[in-house]
């Protein structure tokens, strides 16, 4: 009977199934949209984020560098190392592998802590280093007539000098003013090995200078930047290497520890016309260049420019034994959070960062339509609702009234109070899952429209710190190849901003139908189903039986 | 004890009004159980409130009724009619005195209570018919069966054989809007009637009828008081109605006058 009765309520009262049902789809559908989009955001981050700190680590810590312990380093150029000098010339070639300006090292005990901590079934260390070649020419110098002299040759009409992003600290001890070659050249030529630049530079600044020892300048240095990351090649789950895909040669494995091989990433190998067998030198060391890697998100670049094994990393930037990066994989997504907990405790001075907390360092227009869904959308979406419930109440109860007679006959004839309670809820049950099912397919089209759409966002991640230049060219004017604008890995020095300062991706939104979603719609239709249909039922249970018979008399 | 002509026992009863306030005896013998009480009502009052206003719609009833009654309610409008009606249906309970029915006193019957007499013992047929305009006249009769838990085939062979009864064995899937009046109080009298009760209640049920489906009505309801030994109490203002009722109570100003 109950079924009887409800299929010919819903089909004999269609305009009241209609509007109930529509009202809630409208509703449905826009929740729908919000929490596919929502999840959509999230997804953009999550990739952003994966490629930066690995698809499989649940979470990372690093150590902020203590007040005074940053050491801008410094170049010296003594007799020895690549100094020659011939025709009057002299040429300077000095490279720096060191820890990324602004972190701090963890120690093996340290490690091995966090390995004993409960939950945690992975982990993956490494060393996250920057390496600086600085190159040039210089007159031979008579010091006796040395003078720093100003709006001479070299400063007149170098670029350079207005483009130096550098202030006034870190100044190379004893450098000279320098020379008036456009030091572009580097950036939009990138040689073919690191090896090579240096050579190349050398060439071309040999007749650069047209200055001298009696201080007129002539000189020209150029400067190579790049990320290393030093990773444990045996285990690949979790950690940077995690998220990257080998698109030739082969990755790193067990085997490569201790040896002078390299990934590079796949950016900076086209700008660099690396391939696999290629070498790079990476301070005075060549390395093999065994497989090149990208980003597995295919929307954004990898977290390094090159990863070697992290203890040929320590040993050739004299850091044996430490790590910078330490990144967890937990036993479960339910256990993240106890687990990074315990790591605070463990670890007081560390930066612990659960992806969660990673999302949050994503800016850009991403972040803003992430607050835009989950604050406005999420109103949005509640405001609907509540209205959309409110008038399925309103029209349940409305249509109680109506059958105020007919509800009052069944009470008459001995229909209980449950039994008619029962009956409402059943409409607007049924009224709220066809919501949901016109809700689905609404959100479908919603979620489909803005893929057509295909809105571009900007993500930008929190750097390791700012890169400041720490060369004085002195009065004569310097020169630093390049504009520092970041994203452009053609350009060397853009490669080291990218490593230092952080990065910036366009990602394209995209949102799909989740089981999330579907399994909302249909939470939603029951939540509004019983809720109008206990208004209702209600309603029709409190009439007595002689007050329903009175009223229609 | 059984009477083959009872509509002219009732015509001998007209008149014989009972005191107020005193039971009356039924004037003839009813088709099968003349005499077993079914009903005992002692100092019933309803006193309604109405925007803080005191009616009193039934004042210090008493009154008794003997199973296989077949009984007429007269009176003015707003006399009490449909209010007795309702106390004697158990759909509402009284502010004072008690209603003794088959051994209970609906007065103090609590509300799931109430509603099992009904579905069990009371069948009720209203003026307007009341049937549910979405079911059909098979679903209507069906549904009195609902809350006695009788099950599908069960269901519907009994509310066909109900139909059936009252000559609309042809009618079963029609909806009310396409039956005619006559047609939509038969399937009114069916429903009341296929859960086997032994009182019928029938609130001025031909008062929207032509005199041909009055009488057909009434030939109704006759034949199941003859043939089931059925109480039947009619409330009505129509006195071609009520003089063929065995007895005749009249109600005004709340009291069996």
């Amino acid at each position: 009977m109950f079924l009887t009765y409800l299929r010919r309520e819903l089909l004999n009262r269609k305009r009241q199934t209609l509007i109930v049902s529509i009202g809630m789809a409208v509703a449905i559908g826009l929740v729908v949209v919000v929490t596919a989009v929502s999840a959509g955001v999230k997804s953009t981050q999550q990739q952003v984020l994966g490629s930066l700190y690995g698809v499989g680590t649940d979470i990372s810590i690093t150590q902020t560098a203590v007040p005074g312990s940053d050491n801008p380093g410094r170049f010296q150029f003594g007799s020895g190392g690549n100094n020659q000098q011939a025709g009057g010339v002299r040429t300077l070639s000095r490279s720096n592998l060191r820890v990324q300006r602004g972190s701090q090292t963890f120690d093996a005990a340290t490690v091995t802590k966090v390995k004993e901590i409960q939950n945690v079934t992975s982990v993956a260390t490494a060393l996250s280093l920057n390496q600086i070649s600085f190159t040039g020419t210089l007159p031979t110098f008579n010091f006796g007539g040395f003078r720093n002299r100003q709006n001479q040759s070299g400063s007149a009409s170098n670029s350079g000098s207005a483009q130096d992003p550098g202030g006034d600290d870190g100044a190379v001890a004893g450098m000279p003013p320098f020379g008036a070659t456009t030091g572009t050249d580097l950036a939009q030529n990138p040689s073919t090995t690191i090896a090579s630049k240096v050579t190349t530079t050398t060439t071309a600044t040999a007749t650069a200078p047209s200055g001298g020892a009696d201080g007129k300048g002539g000189s020209a240095f150029s400067i190579d930047s790049f990320s290393v990351m030093g990773v444990d090649p045996a285990v690949t789950n979790v950690g940077p290497l995690s998220s990257t895909t080998v698109t030739s040669g082969r990755g790193l494995a067990a085997t490569d520890a201790g040896k002078d091989v390299a990934l590079v990433d796949s950016d900076y190998a086209t700008a660099n016309k690396l391939a696999v067998n290629s070498t790079v030198t990476i301070k005075d060391t060549k390395f093999t260049v065994v497989g090149i890697v990208g980003s597995s998100t295919a929307t954004s670049g990898t977290a390094a420019n090159t990863y070697i094994p992290i203890d040929v990393a320590q040993t050739l930037s004299d850091n044996t034994g430490v790590v910078t990066n330490i990144y967890v994989k937990a036993s479960s997504g339910n256990s993240i959070d106890a687990v990074a907990s315990a790591l605070k405790t463990a670890l007081p001075d560390a930066t612990v960062s659960t992806s969660s907390d990673l999302a949050k360092t994503v800016s850009g227009s991403i972040s803003t339509a992430s607050t835009l869904v989950n604050n406005m959308g999420k109103w949005l979406s509640i405001l609907v609702l509540a209205a959309a419930f409110l008038m399925a109440i309103l029209f349940t109860v409305s249509g109680v009234t109506r059958r105020t007679r007919e509800f009052g006959t069944l009470k008459a004839i001995g229909w209980r109070n449950g039994q008619i309670v029962r009956q409402v809820v059943g409409e607007t049950l049924v009224q709220g899952f066809i919501g949901a099912l016109i809700g689905i397919g609404l959100g479908q089209v919603g979620i489909s429209i803005i893929n057509n759409i295909a809105p571009k966002l900007t993500a930008s991640t929190a750097g390791l710190g700012g890169f400041r230049g720490g060369f004085n060219g002195g009065p004569g004017g310097g020169f630093f190849g390049g504009s520092n604008t970041g994203g452009n890995s053609s350009n060397p020095f853009a490669a080291a901003r990218k490593a230092l300062n952080g990065n910036t991706f366009d990602v394209v939104l995209h949102s799909s139908m989740t089981v999330k979603a579907v399994s909302l719609a249909i939470a939603l239709a029951v939540v509004g189903g019983v809720l109008a249909g206990v208004f209702g039922g209600l309603r029709a249970a409190r009439l007595r039986p002689a007050e329903a018979m009175r009223s229609v008399a | 004890m059984s009477n083959a002509n009872p509509w002219q026992s009732a015509d001998a009863a007209q008149g014989s009004v009972s005191e107020p306030q005193v039971a009356t005896s039924t004037a003839s013998t009813s088709p099968t159980t003349a005499g077993a009480t079914i009903y005992t009502l002692s100092g019933v009052s309803k006193v309604y409130d109405q925007s803080g206003k005191k009616v009193t719609a039934l004042d210090k009833v008493d009154l008794t009724i003997s199973k296989g009654d077949h009984i007429a309610i007269q009176g003015p409008t707003g006399g009490g009619k449909s209010t007795l009606l309702q106390m004697l249906g158990a759909l509402d309970r009284p502010s004072n005195g008690s209603v003794m029915f088959d051994g209970q006193d609906l007065a103090k019957l609590g509300d799931g209570a109430l509603a099992t007499v009904r579905a069990q013992k009371i069948g009720f047929v209203f003026q307007n018919y009341n049937l549910v305009p979405t079911l059909t006249a098979l679903e209507n009769v069906e549904a009195a069966l609902a809350p006695l838990g009788v099950k599908g085939d069960e269901r519907r062979q009994r509310a066909t054989e109900a139909l059936n009864s009252v000559g609309l064995g042809d009618r079963l899937e029609h909806l009310s809007a396409e039956l005619s009046g006559g047609q939509q109080q038969r399937v009114a009298i069916a429903r009341a009637i296929v859960k086997e009760p032994s009182v019928l209640l029938a609130d001025e049920p031909t008062g929207n009828l032509d005199e041909t489906m009055r009488d057909e009505i009434i030939d109704v309801l006759e034949s199941l008081w003859r043939e089931k030994g059925i109480t039947l109490i009619v409330v009505t203002h129509d006195s071609q109605v009520a003089t063929r009722m065995q007895r005749k109570l009249v109600i005004k100003n709340g009291r069996v006058a």
